[in-house]
């Protein structure tokens, strides 16, 4: 039982738990399929970038820049698709794009040595501000391609699509950080970096690898961003790294590095989309959805912060 | 112009356990005021646990610190200052971005009624205090922009201001120039004129007969002795200090094996290094040991490609490398474990098993899974051959006790195959039985054929093991020794060039 208590994810889980319970009895609504649906599906974009953050923040680093790279895409990938009508290469731009900028942050990181929490929070202003530069206005669907508006609003066997995309990435990365030698790196790089380049590991790749797999993850989120809404928006995406930061860090992924669980951030983001739906249902204020999250994650962190002190 | 608390401090049988080891058994010692007083010991004498007593840095277990006939009570750093004593320690701690003005004063700023500060009083006060030590400096001057000397001056001025009645200085004069010696040296004299008692720590015997009056001498935590200045010689002190025996040497085979597998040629740092050599033979144990800021980490850093060095090359079984990273060397065949166990070597969120399979994992891959089944047997089996005392291979390592640690650290390396493994301070934090327990894992190793390297600052080790001991000072080799040959005398000498 001790042992239950102190494991931060089967907190969550009886959090969620309850939390589930409370709203289906105070509006049956809740379990309607229209209802579960609509919370996997803007769980999905951020479970998808919430795997990449999970990696960064167990290696002791963070990247700030994925909301703003997030609505690039979506500007970019609109835009390309209307120039050219080829899916193929609107998504092949946006990898790209990711790709340099995941590069770029990686770069700085490691190569000029500025802390993550200042390079990426600069690459997140670059984005924002060039996004501008590269299109003023909103960038409308006028493509038409019906696999492109799937890829977001669609469904396969009444689960949408946004979910299936996510389901199918999902065991990869709770294998890579599970099974293989990359993710146990992944760990002691956040734990003890210095320890870890003393094993002989090349600490500096596997930080380049976590900024460019979280940007390509973004990727992949802004597209289908993009296709729900219809459009590539300049804002679009602002605050959205906030919220994985925050679901991650729910899940039980310490801010210093050294551990951390795809599991618990999937029960962190669950947590937190339940929540804003039960604000929602509830007929609150929509300003809650910020404030309760907010109260939430300082109390999560701090019981954290007690439990292990109990540990020492 | 001061008020003086004291005649004698007299530290009464102080003891002090850390887990493991005494630190501090029963040692005595009277320090009057006016008199400079040395204490002396070799790494581990305990004199550092001396001075974080009397500074309320640690507490202690038993014994007791009088002023006079008046017992004391140190608790806190706060008791040990307001009682007057004051320590400057190796490592300056003032605010660089301050005046020299401002870091003095920094407690007790003079200011008027609405306080602000009267910065003419203060830089005149300032000077005046200077004046009364002896020594020239601007008060106004940024304390970034001093020497280290100026700082460590700087610094006894703080105390001398804040009513000191003991100074303790650890090393004062490790990182000066000898024309930043004679200053100091004066500034000291006048502090004694003032009636301060001064304890003065170092490791440089020639030192304390410029200075000091009497001379207390620790080892391994005991009091040794107790000699006025006038009535010794520096061999009584030495032999006072490093006069423990030896333990039993462990086997080492009579003729090394003339096959070299490791050629370091001129290697220098930015940090520290000044162009070292030497030759390590196949199966051969070289022991280097130098003293506290003598470069031997460092060089095990620059060697495991942990520093980058500026110049010269490595050479292993005939490749030669002059840019390489941890990476390189650990496919190179070279292990290293780290002095700093804490800091480098564990990984605290990690279980005994992780710990151990940290730089081999590759062993338990099969494409991209990692066996845990395997990984799981390996270990056992280790924490088997090596007497790893745990309840599990899956143990969160900071749950072990330092030597079983030190046995997992160990263990790293000898899942792979390994050719040279380098061994910083390899039974600090260890406690006895586990000490001989480790050196002979380390002389086995040497028997199956893998070249050890290990940087100590303890006799014991150094001559238990080497088969070749090098002495390091100030970044550079100042010696080298055969087994057999040399006496610790002749090494500690030389390890204070």
């Amino acid at each position: 039982m001790q042992n239950l208590i102190k494991n931060n994810g089967v907190i969550l889980f009886i959090t969620l738990l309850v939390l589930c319970i409370f709203l289906s009895i105070y509006n049956p609504q809740f379990y309607s399929i229209q209802n579960i649906n609509s919370i996997l599906r803007s769980s999905s974009t951020v479970m998808i970038v919430a795997l990449g953050m999970t990696i960064l923040l167990t290696s002791g680093e963070v990247d700030l820049s994925v909301g703003a790279l997030m609505s690039f895409v979506t500007v970019i990938v609109m835009d390309i698709i209307n120039k050219t009508g080829s899916v193929v290469l609107g998504f092949v731009s946006v990898f790209l794009f990711c790709l340099v900028v995941g590069l770029v942050n990686g770069y700085v990181r490691t190569q000029l040595r500025v802390n993550s929490l200042i390079g990426t929070l600069a690459m997140m202003l670059i984005l924002q501000g060039s996004v501008y530069i590269y299109s003023m206005s909103a960038i409308y669907n006028k493509h038409l391609i019906s696999f492109f508006t799937f890829i977001g609003q669609g469904f396969v066997f009444k689960i949408p699509m946004p979910v299936i995309i996510m389901l199918a990435i999902l065991p990869f990365f709770v294998f890579l950080l599970n099974f293989t030698k990359h993710g146990r790196y992944f760990t002691a790089i956040g734990s003890n970096p210095d320890a870890t380049r003393l094993s002989g590991i090349d600490i500096n790749r596997y930080k380049f690898i976590g900024f460019v797999i979280t940007s390509l993850l973004v990727g992949i989120a802004g597209i289908i961003l993009a296709s729900l809404m219809d459009t590539g928006q300049q804002g679009s995406a602002k605050g959205f790294e906030l919220v994985v930061i925050a679901a991650v860090l729910l899940g039980g992924t310490s801010f210093k590095g050294g551990s951390g669980t795809i599991v618990g951030t999937i029960l962190g983001i669950l947590v937190l989309k339940v929540i804003n739906n039960g604000i929602i249902l509830m007929g609150i204020r929509q300003e809650f959805q910020l404030v309760v999250p907010g109260v939430i994650l300082i109390l999560a962190v701090y019981f954290d912060n007690l439990r292990k002190r109990s540990d020492a | 112009m001061l008020e003086h608390k004291f005649k004698v401090l007299k530290v009464k049988s102080l003891s002090k356990q850390f887990p493991g080891v005494k630190a501090l058994d029963n040692v005595s010692i009277n320090l009057e005021a006016g008199k400079v007083h040395a204490l002396m010991g070799e790494n581990g004498a305990g004199k550092s646990t001396l001075i974080k007593i009397l500074a309320g840095v640690f507490p202690k277990n038993s014994g007791q610190i009088f002023f006079d006939d008046q017992e004391v009570q140190i608790d806190l750093p706060s008791d040990s200052l307001d009682l007057g004593i004051k320590v400057v320690y190796q490592e300056i701690s003032l605010i660089p971005e301050f005046s020299v003005g401002e870091n003095i004063f920094l407690e007790k700023f003079p200011v008027n009624k609405l306080g602000v500060i009267k910065w003419k009083k203060l830089f005149r006060d300032c000077d005046n205090l200077f004046k009364s030590i002896g020594f020239n400096l601007k008060a106004n001057a940024k304390i970034s922009d001093l020497s280290i000397s100026e700082q460590q001056v700087v610094e006894i001025s703080r105390a001398v201001f804040q009513n000191a009645s003991l100074v303790i200085m650890d090393e004062p004069t490790s990182s000066l120039t000898p024309n930043e010696i004679e200053k100091l040296f004066t500034v000291i004299k006048n502090l004694r004129k003032q009636n301060i008692a001064i304890l003065y720590v170092t490791h440089k015997i020639d030192e304390i007969f410029r200075i000091a009056d009497e001379v207390t001498v620790l080892r391994d935590g005991r009091f040794i002795s107790h000699r006025m200045i006038d009535e010794t010689t520096e061999e009584q002190i030495v032999k006072d200090m490093v006069g423990r025996e030896v333990d039993s040497a462990f086997e080492r085979p009579i003729e090394i094996s003339n096959e070299m597998i490791l050629h370091v040629n001129e290697i220098s740092t930015k940090s520290k290094l000044k162009k070292i050599s030497f030759n390590l033979a196949k199966g051969e144990i070289l022991g280097f040991f130098g003293l506290v800021g003598a470069g031997r980490t460092e060089l095990a850093k620059a060697i495991y490609g942990y520093d980058k060095i500026l110049s010269g090359f490595v050479e292993i079984n005939g490749k030669k490398f002059t840019k390489y990273n941890t990476t390189t060397m650990a496919r190179q065949g070279i292990g290293y474990v780290t002095e700093d166990r804490k800091g480098e070597g564990i990984i605290k969120d990690m279980n005994l098993r992780e710990n151990m399979t940290l730089p081999s994992l590759e062993f338990f891959e099969k494409f991209f899974y990692l066996n845990k089944y395997k990984e799981k047997s390996f270990v056992t089996d280790y924490i088997k051959k090596f007497d790893v005392r745990t309840p599990s291979s899956e143990r969160l390592i900071t749950l072990l006790s330092g030597g079983n640690q030190q046995k997992v650290l160990l263990s790293r390396w000898l899942l792979r195959e390994l050719k040279i493994i380098i061994l910083d301070e390899p039974t600090r934090g260890v406690d006895i039985g586990a000490k001989t327990e480790v050196l002979k894992l380390i002389n086995d190793l040497a028997h199956q054929g893998m070249s050890v390297i290990i940087m100590t600052s303890e006799m014991n080790d150094l001559f238990s093991l080497s088969d070749r001991i090098f002495v390091m000072a100030n970044g550079k080799i100042t010696a080298e020794f055969k087994k057999n040959q040399v006496t610790q005398e002749q090494i500690f000498k030389a390890s204070v060039n």
